[in-house]
């Protein structure tokens, strides 16, 4: 057993042990031989100067031969009790004298004469000495010292050397041993410490041991180190778990985004789709690829180009980002839209080596209306391509219908957009409603409903087995959409307009949708609420249409329309009292447009606001030059036609405000005609308006009484001064007809209501006499004249005046009275 | 009774004798050697210049022989013994010591006298050389040489006796009067 494999304490000991025995022993050894040299330097000293006193002494005895005094003194040294012996030899080595000492052993002899010097033996010193006399030397003086009481010291010596080092040993072994255990134990501690801490791997223990010197060192560097080790342990499970929570959480979006990761290695040409970015498509993890034309040849054919010149685009780094929206075939053989974004890394030369991003299905977004969350035209646009392939194979029909509400934009514009959405979103669920409740069981399985544009819906219904079948749906969505729709606390009536397109061997989509959007403008234009059947002619009526209504923008910018004025004659008097203008087109191309072709159109738009502003501005001036141009004519009047829109559209009080104060014109010289049925569509809200255009003194005329639905009590509320009989009734004018009863008691109530009465239309004597004999205040018509421009009718007025029977008031110094 | 014997022996049968006297002398001779390296002679008194110490004998000394050929040359200290014959009228200075035989009995008084105050160590044999003056007595005890010596004389002479030699006397006396023998001293 090596010395190393013993223990640190047993070493230890050990070590203490030996160092401390081996000093008390060479302490002992080296006492004791200092001892002995000391006490036999000082015994031979000692004996020196004895025998050389004695020598010197008896040196003279040895020369007188005086043997007798040579003893006695020899005799002295029995006063030496440590002397055992002592001899005078002659200068022949003879003995010459000699003393026995009483300490001496028998038998003991003195060995013959040696020369001078120190003799040792067991238990003597023997001194041999040269004797003197006067510096001769007469002979030799011996001694013998008892060392014996040398001897006796040693051993004395030893034994006590003994003692303490058993005693030391004792100590030592005792303080060895404690030593070792309070450097051992701490040791030993420590081991199991770092034994236990490398068995549980709980880092967070410390060596709780208590010790000084190196081992404190030790254990205190030993902590610090399991300090470190735990803090960066923790520092490591942080980590991890930050990473792990980065990665979950990368993952977790990932998924919660839906969105599939792409990452191309753009030196190597491999690349990486994420699990979810398979799924999308529809295909298992296990088919995992690494091409990227695998992701191309995916991509619809319309939309491959474009992608792979956008990622080539971004890989130039002519873009600061890819981001692409694309179809793509999923495994079941449909199509999702897919929005692809990536971005680039590139090298320090600018080269781009890898790219990655994200790939999300905006299928929903795109095919869906965000507002009422039925399909959008896109997704119409595609079901109705599929309907065309599946109606080339089965040889079957289906049809597009497009609905258009038809007051949308009032709804809008009066109850706000928020209003607006509520409609749409209510119509949607109409229209759906319509379609799935059918006679047809199993409803029209693959029809669409779909919102394409601000208030227009297109519905595909497909499969359809009668042309009529669209008809019948028609019907039913206009039924369901005249029920009232509550829009911010309110009831609306809305309608809406309908067009229809049967499908046909070689339509596109595109086709279909633009014929059905054909049919219902028609049905729009044919007075709106109703369906039409598309047909050819129909699309050149609508794009006659269509010219109309771009046509006219620049009409009203160009001058190209031009008042005509109608001379509206007083029945007392026979004076012309006022002229009716009558708004014409006269078109550069087209010629003279009537304002039946385009006055519709101006109304189904803001157009009509446009048109009614010019026709105030132009009418306003043209009368007030009239009124300069011939003096005392201040009661003429002209009368401007004005439209439910225009009744509605906010700028009216100022569009007529701005007319007066620009022609100069005196407000009572203005008549705003305002037919019955535009009144009593919105009497509510178009009350406001005409008070206060009332209160501007502007006289307000009911055009076209007799063909709506009036409330008598409104007529009373409302700030009218005349009534404008509706044609018809004039035009049936006879003798013994019922006009002549209806008109009769429309003059008899207009004037009980305190309203002058107009009479349009008159063609015939007749019609004037009946009339005159009702007490019509006013009559207008062919009979006296036609619209005619200004020009003429200015001339006409002057004629008039001049010739009479038609005699301006010139006459007469005040305005057509009777006129309220 | 040695002495005496040979006394006897000396004038009747020279022969027989004279070889125990040679040695006797040579002992003698070389006790004065010894006497010599104990005696302290006042300072100046010995010749500086030449280094020797005398040992002066008179020419009719019967033992001159065995004395010069044990003290002749011999070292002492760093001088060396010389022997000096003496006759009757030469002068006794410059003797550093004085060996007096017991043939001199008579001279011996008035030598001593002469040289009474001087460093000269005074050897002789006879039995009345200490109460003449001298110094040193040799004497036979048994077979064996002894002395005394009459320490008042080396004072008187102002030389100083080894205590160690005095020691080694049978007697020490003060005076010119009797020996007070060996009990008498005090160590």
């Amino acid at each position: 057993m090596h010395i190393r494999d013993l223990s640190l304490r047993a070493n230890l000991i050990l070590l203490i042990l030996s160092a401390s025995a081996l000093a008390v022993l060479l302490a002992s050894l080296g006492f004791g031989f200092y001892e002995r040299q000391n006490y036999q330097a000082s015994a031979i000293r000692e004996m020196t100067a004895l025998s050389d006193t004695l020598g010197a002494n008896t040196a003279a005895s040895l020369a007188f031969n005086d043997q007798k005094t040579a003893e006695e003194m020899l005799g002295a040294l029995v006063t030496e009790p440590h002397v055992l012996d002592a001899r005078l030899y002659d200068s022949e080595g003879r003995i010459f004298a000699e003393y026995r000492g009483p300490s001496r052993k028998s038998g003991f002899e003195l060995a013959g004469l040696r020369p001078d010097g120190a003799y040792f033996d067991q238990q003597s010193l023997t001194l041999f000495r040269g004797v003197r006399l006067n510096g001769e030397r007469t002979g030799s003086i011996a001694l013998v010292f008892d060392l014996n009481d040398l001897r006796s010291r040693l051993l004395q010596y030893a034994k006590i050397a003994l003692f303490v080092l058993l005693a030391s040993v004792l100590v030592t072994l005792l303080a060895s041993m404690r030593l070792a255990v309070s450097i051992g134990e701490p040791l030993v501690k420590l081991a199991g410490v770092a034994r236990r801490v490398s068995i549980d791997k709980d880092y967070s223990v410390r060596a709780a041991i208590r010790a000084g010197g190196e081992t404190g060192l030790l254990i205190r560097s030993f902590n610090e180190m399991l300090s470190q080790i735990e803090s960066s342990e923790s520092a490591l499970k942080e980590a991890l778990s930050s990473l792990q929570e980065s990665d979950d959480r990368y993952a977790l979006a990932a998924r919660g985004a839906n969105d599939g990761l792409w990452d191309w290695n753009l030196i190597t040409g491999q690349i990486y789709f994420s699990p979810r970015w398979n799924h999308m498509l529809g295909y298992t993890v296990s088919e995992d690829w690494s091409d990227p034309e695998a992701w191309f040849s995916h991509i619809h054919t319309i939309d491959r180009d474009r992608v792979r010149a956008e990622i080539a685009s971004h890989r130039e780094g002519k873009t600061p980002e890819f981001a692409s929206e694309y179809r793509m075939r999923h495994k079941s053989g449909g199509y999702i839209w897919m929005l692809s974004r990536g971005i680039a890394i590139r090298d320090p030369s600018g080269k781009a080596i890898r790219m990655a991003g994200s790939q999300t299905d905006i299928t929903e977004g795109k095919i869906s209306d965000p507002l009422t969350k039925i399909p959008n035209r896109l997704y119409l646009v595609d079901r109705i391509e599929s309907a065309i392939e599946t109606a080339g194979q089965q040889d079957a029909t289906f049809a597009v219908l497009f609905v258009d509400l038809d007051q949308f934009k009032l709804v809008n514009d009066s109850l706000g957009h928020a209003a607006g959405d509520e409609l749409l979103i209510d119509v949607a669920g109409r229209l759906r409603a319509s379609i799935r409740t059918s006679s047809r069981p199993g409803g029209y399985g693959k029809s669409v409903v779909a919102r394409v544009g601000g208030d227009e819906f297109a519905i595909l219904l497909d499969h359809i087995q009668h042309e009529a079948e669209p008809a019948i749906v028609a019907v039913r969505i206009l039924e369901r959409l005249s029920e009232p729709f509550h829009l911010e606390g309110r009831r609306m009536f809305v309608s809406a307009s309908i067009g229809i397109a049967l499908s046909h061997a070689s339509a596109s989509p595109e086709d279909l949708l633009s014929n059905a959007d054909t049919a219902m403008y028609s049905a729009k234009g044919n007075g709106k609420g109703r369906y039409e059947y598309f047909d050819e002619a129909m699309r050149e009526r609508i794009v006659n249409r269509f010219e109309i209504e771009t046509g006219l923008r620049k009409a009203i910018d160009e001058n190209q329309l031009v008042l005509h004025y109608q001379p509206i004659i007083s029945t007392v008097g026979d004076r012309i009292c006022g002229f009716e203008a009558l708004v014409r087109w006269n078109h550069p191309q087209r010629g003279m447009i009537p304002p039946g072709e385009f006055i519709p159109v101006a109304e189904e738009s803001d157009l009509i606001v446009l048109l009614g502003r010019w026709v105030l501005h132009e009418s306003c001036r043209q009368m007030a030059e009239w009124h300069r141009s011939f003096p005392g004519v201040s009661a003429l009047t002209v009368n401007v036609n004005v439209s439910s829109r225009q009744l509605c559209d906010s700028h009216l009080i100022a569009d007529v405000e701005l007319a007066l104060a620009e022609s100069g014109l005196d407000p009572s010289c203005l008549a705003l005609e305002v037919t019955e049925s535009s009144i009593m569509s919105n009497a509510e809200q178009t009350l406001a308006t005409l008070d206060r255009l009332r209160a501007m003194n502007v006289r307000l005329e009911i055009d076209d009484f007799g063909t709506g639905y009036s409330s008598l009590s409104y007529l009373q509320r409302l700030p009218f001064g005349t009534l404008k009989i509706d044609r018809s009734f004039i035009r049936d004018l006879s003798a013994g007809s019922g006009s002549l009863d209806i008109a009769k008691a429309i003059v008899e109530m207009a004037h009980s209501l305190r309203l002058d009465v107009i009479a349009e239309g008159v063609e015939t004597d007749e019609q004037l006499g009946l009339l005159r004999g009702l007490g019509c205040n006013y009559v207008q018509g062919y009979l006296f004249s036609k619209p005619v421009p200004a020009e003429a009718a200015g001339a006409l007025y002057r004629e008039i005046r001049e010739r009479g029977p038609f005699v301006a008031e010139s006459a007469l110094p005040t305005v057509c009275e009777l006129r309220r | 009774m040695l002495l005496g014997a040979c006394m006897l022996g000396c004038v009747m049968s020279q022969s027989v004798d004279a070889q125990s006297a040679a040695e006797e002398y040579q002992v003698k001779a070389a006790f004065l050697f010894h006497f010599v390296q104990l005696v302290e002679w006042p300072a100046g008194t010995l010749d500086a210049s030449d280094r020797s110490i005398s040992l002066c004998i008179f020419d009719d000394e019967p033992h001159r022989r065995e004395l010069e050929n044990t003290i002749e040359g011999k070292v002492v200290g760093m001088r060396v013994l010389h022997v000096r014959l003496l006759d009757q009228r030469q002068d006794i200075q410059g003797c550093n010591i004085l060996f007096l035989s017991r043939d001199e009995g008579r001279r011996q008084a008035a030598i001593l006298r002469s040289v009474h105050d001087l460093p000269v160590l005074t050897v002789g044999e006879t039995d009345t050389f200490l109460a003449d003056g001298g110094m040193i007595h040799f004497h036979l005890d048994g077979d064996k040489i002894r002395f005394d010596i009459n320490a008042a004389g080396a004072d008187a002479s102002h030389l100083r006796i080894s205590a160690r030699l005095l020691l080694l006397a049978t007697s020490v006396t003060h005076t010119t009067g009797i020996g007070v023998g060996k009990e008498g001293y005090a160590h």
